[in-house]
């Protein structure tokens, strides 16, 4: 071998060894479902769209907001399921969402609770249930979904009350030492009937949003709030419209890349408005053009997902409203991935072994990806879903199985 | 804590004892002088990997750093905000020969003395993201490299033992031959401490050509969790993983073999170095109950290239990793890459002199779910007492400054440092 030709070999060897691979779900794509659990009830099940963590691990949260219980679902990333977690709070609301994540740990907030959640055995506990120096029972009022995640610690920016406060403190809650710093009383301090009417926030962009409502005399205000990664108010809008009931936002408001809120909030009459606000203000409409089932986040931008004809759709959001209604291919793709037999990794109990399931289908909502909680970007352009399984019926109660699953998406 | 430092003292004596016993260090033939056209590296314990057979049975060195240092977090909590203490700062000892023709070995350890106080950093990893503030409550000894050596032929070298594998130079740099007190940040998440493995290479036309193959149990390549509570936070495996790791690389130095060393104090001639490694690792994954959980690969790869020229030394370096599994549907990876540069410079008419670092790098983790970035500067001033000797780098005073930030949760620290290195 000359050695012109065993530098050329060395540099094929370099080369070769560049490669890497990739996983990126093509859109509509299904990965490999994993077995999580049962859960109370037939198809469509209350269950919330699946988070994940740094590490992996992922979370599934069964409950609704007008349901005072709550199941977690854990899957550690290396494998297996935990379900040792039910904690909420109140009888009163159910499961508002899941509120940010850290190194093997999501929170959620249920009721009035929020629950720290680890991914490594599923265990998980009541962040501030009593107020450490007071022993006074707290409610988290508001919990903003943008944990923030530093090298030295993580905080989440909340509204928390005592039974006997007569409004809720805005507090930066820090999650590794269960305590409240930065605890600023509501103002105005003669504000009366303060309710949250929804809550959202951007990790990313170290911002939560608080939609507030509050009596003033006979004057009723309704305010969005932003809180920064400290807790402190920067900025207040008023919105008009209202009055709503409490934690009329369905799932979360979501926040753009610029300052633009949104969210689908329930009118008094029950039909569902869409909200957008600016730094300049904000206002709700009806929506026309799809039956509307929740705004989502993906990418930065703001999306309104729902049906129209009984066909996922989606519409962008902007500052006058929403644009053109567009089929959601990706949605319809996933729902079409399953016919007959469905194989499945079932790793609730390890080692793991494959099961297979007959007539798999979203597992909630009409379509795949049609929830009024936002997606989780598990992966580049990649989300986790839900899909059920066979159902069993003892006595007076049915289970329904289920299987979480990564799912390449995209929004036109 | 007073036996270790009896047996560190007599280790000390041992090699001055060793040393006496051979009047002289064996001087080494002025062709395999390192810097010297086409002559290989001599082996010692700075140069772990050199060619050059010692005609000794066994030599002893070592170092000492002493170093302290401040550190400033303005997003940290407030007792942390400012912080100070002399993390790093530890002696090594080095016991290496070769009693047997074609034979070498060497036990490089380092001890970090009791009551060191830890200091809060920003990492650069996303795993580890919270409470670095882990009381030393004791000595802590560590392997740097325990191996045996054996030539069988000039071009040909079998190394087993207790070794940095050569993925990253960064990491497989000794550490008194460092620009800075601390390894390239970012090398850290790809790359840390030794590992059990075997290693062969072989060299070509005139030792420009150096290939390596190593098969290892993959301890280096960061698989640790950090888990929390609310009690405070410990460092868990919380499954074990089976399965070898396989590397492959190849350096090419054209105008000869380079020394490892971050610096050019002696102001040789031109010398140029280009490398790239990559590891494969296919292996499973335990539960704690010891049950399979899952399957995955792991593919590293790093490129570097070198140069150095009458004091001016530079260094760049690229790593990226990728790791896929049959269970979370996400592939785990990081990319970074840094450059980092010296001068050394003698100041006429006294024995002093000075060199000026500087390093920038830059990380990516957590490419697929919530990336971050880490981005950090660093900036010193070394002054060599003895910079008229033979190695002015055996003592070596270092000014540092070390700025990090990250991204998009954005955080800043400032760091100073300032570092005593005396090699012995």
């Amino acid at each position: 071998m000359s050695a012109r030709s065993k530098y050329l070999a060395c540099a094929g060897l370099v080369l070769a060894s560049l490669a890497a691979c990739t996983s990126t779900l093509a859109p509509g794509a299904v990965g490999t479902l994993r077995y999580a659990g049962r859960v109370k009830g037939d198809r469509p099940l209350q269950l919330l769209p699946p988070v994940s963590d740094p590490a992996g691990n992922v979370y599934v949260l069964n409950g609704a907001p007008d349901l005072p219980e709550t199941h977690v679902f854990v899957g550690p990333a290396g494998g297996g399921w935990k379900a040792n977690c039910n904690i909420t709070k109140g009888d009163s609301f159910g499961v508002h969402g899941w509120v940010g994540y850290a190194t093997s740990r999501q929170w959620y907030w249920s009721g009035f609770a929020l629950v720290s959640v680890q991914g490594i055995d599923g265990n998980c506990s009541a962040v501030l249930d009593r107020d450490p120096s007071t022993n006074a029972d707290l409610r988290f009022q508001a919990v903003m979904p943008a944990v923030r995640n530093l090298a030295q610690r993580v905080t989440v920016p909340a509204y928390v009350q005592s039974p006997t406060d007569v409004a809720p403190f805005s507090a930066l809650v820090d999650l590794n030492n269960n305590l409240l710093t930065n605890i600023q009383p509501f103002q105005p301090g003669d504000a009366r009937d303060v309710q949250v009417v929804g809550a959202g926030g951007v990790r990313e962009k170290e911002l939560g949003v608080v939609l507030v409502q509050y009596r003033r005399g006979d004057r009723v205000s309704l305010e969005l709030r932003g809180h920064d990664g400290e807790g402190d108010l920067v900025s207040l809008v008023n919105i008009a419209g209202g009055p709503y009931a409490a934690y009329a936002v369905q799932g979360f408001l979501q926040l753009d890349d610029g300052d633009l809120v949104a969210g689908l909030v329930k009118t008094t009459g029950g039909a569902l408005e869409l909200l957008t606000a600016d730094g300049a203000g904000g206002e709700a409409k009806p929506v026309s053009g799809m039956e509307p089932v929740g705004v989502h986040r993906w990418g930065g931008a703001l999306w309104l997902v729902g049906t129209r004809d009984s066909l996922p759709v989606v519409a962008p959001i902007g500052r006058g409203g929403i644009g053109a209604v567009m089929a959601w291919g990706a949605s319809g793709s996933v729902a079409g991935t399953f016919q007959g037999q469905t194989t499945l990794r079932d790793d609730r109990s390890l080692p793991s072994r494959e099961v297979t399931w007959s007539d798999v289908a979203t597992a909630t909502g009409d379509w795949p990806f049609l929830s009024p909680w936002s997606l989780h970007e598990h992966a580049t352009d990649t989300t986790l879903w839900v899909f059920s399984g066979p159902s069993t019926r003892s006595t007076s109660l049915s289970f329904t199985a289920f299987a979480v699953a990564p799912c390449g998406v995209t929004y036109p | 804590m007073r036996a270790l430092a009896g047996a560190a003292l007599a280790l000390v004596f041992f090699g001055g004892t060793a040393r006496a016993a051979d009047d002289e260090p064996t001087p080494l033939p002025e062709a395999t002088v390192a810097g010297a056209a086409n002559a290989p590296v001599p082996f010692s314990f700075r140069q772990p990997s050199g060619w050059y057979n010692l005609s000794s049975k066994v030599d002893v060195s070592g170092y000492i750093l002493p170093q302290f240092e401040i550190v400033s977090i303005r997003t940290a909590l407030p007792r942390d905000r400012t912080q100070y203490g002399v993390r790093g700062t530890r002696a090594g000892f080095a016991i290496y020969g070769s009693p047997w023709a074609d034979f070498s070995y060497i036990a490089h350890l380092v001890v970090a003395p009791a009551g060191v106080e830890n200091v809060a950093l920003l990492a650069t990893s996303s795993q580890p993201s919270v409470g670095f503030e882990i009381a030393t409550t004791g000595a802590s000894l560590d392997f740097e490299e325990v191996s045996l050596a054996y030539r069988p032929a000039r071009w040909a070298m079998v190394k087993a033992g207790f070794v940095r594998v050569p993925y990253s130079i960064g990491q497989t740099t000794p550490i008194p031959e460092q620009m800075f007190p601390f390894r390239p940040p970012i090398t850290g998440e790809f790359q840390s401490g030794a590992d059990a493995s075997v290693i062969g290479s072989f060299k070509f036309f005139d030792d420009k050509l150096r290939f390596d193959l190593s098969t290892f149990l993959g301890s280096s390549l960061y698989y640790a969790t950090l888990n929390f509570s609310p009690s405070g936070v410990s460092l868990t495996l919380p499954q074990t993983v089976r399965g070898p790791a396989f590397l492959a690389g190849v350096t090419f130095q054209p105008l000869g073999e380079m020394s490892t060393r971050e610096g050019d104090e002696s102001r040789g001639p031109l010398r140029l170095s280009f490398g790239a490694s990559g590891i494969y690792r296919r292996a499973k994954a335990f539960d704690p109950t010891g049950y399979e959980a899952s399957n995955f690969d792991d593919v590293r790869i790093a490129a570097h290239a070198r140069a150095s020229y009458r004091g001016l030394y530079a260094q760049a370096e690229y790593l990226r990793r990728t790791r896929n599994d049959d269970v979370s549907g996400r592939a785990s990876k990081s990319e970074g890459a840094y450059i980092e540069a010296s001068y050394f410079a003698p100041i006429t008419g006294t024995s002093l002199g000075f060199g000026p670092v500087a390093r920038a790098s830059q990380i990516k983790t957590s490419a697929e779910f919530a990336p971050r970035t880490f981005r950090s500067l660093e900036a010193g001033l070394a002054f060599y007492p003895h910079a008229r000797g033979k190695e002015p780098e055996r003592l070596r005073i270092l000014l540092e400054y070390f700025l990090a930030r990250t991204s998009p949760l954005d955080e800043t620290m400032h760091e100073g440092v300032v570092q005593l290195q005396m090699m012995f």
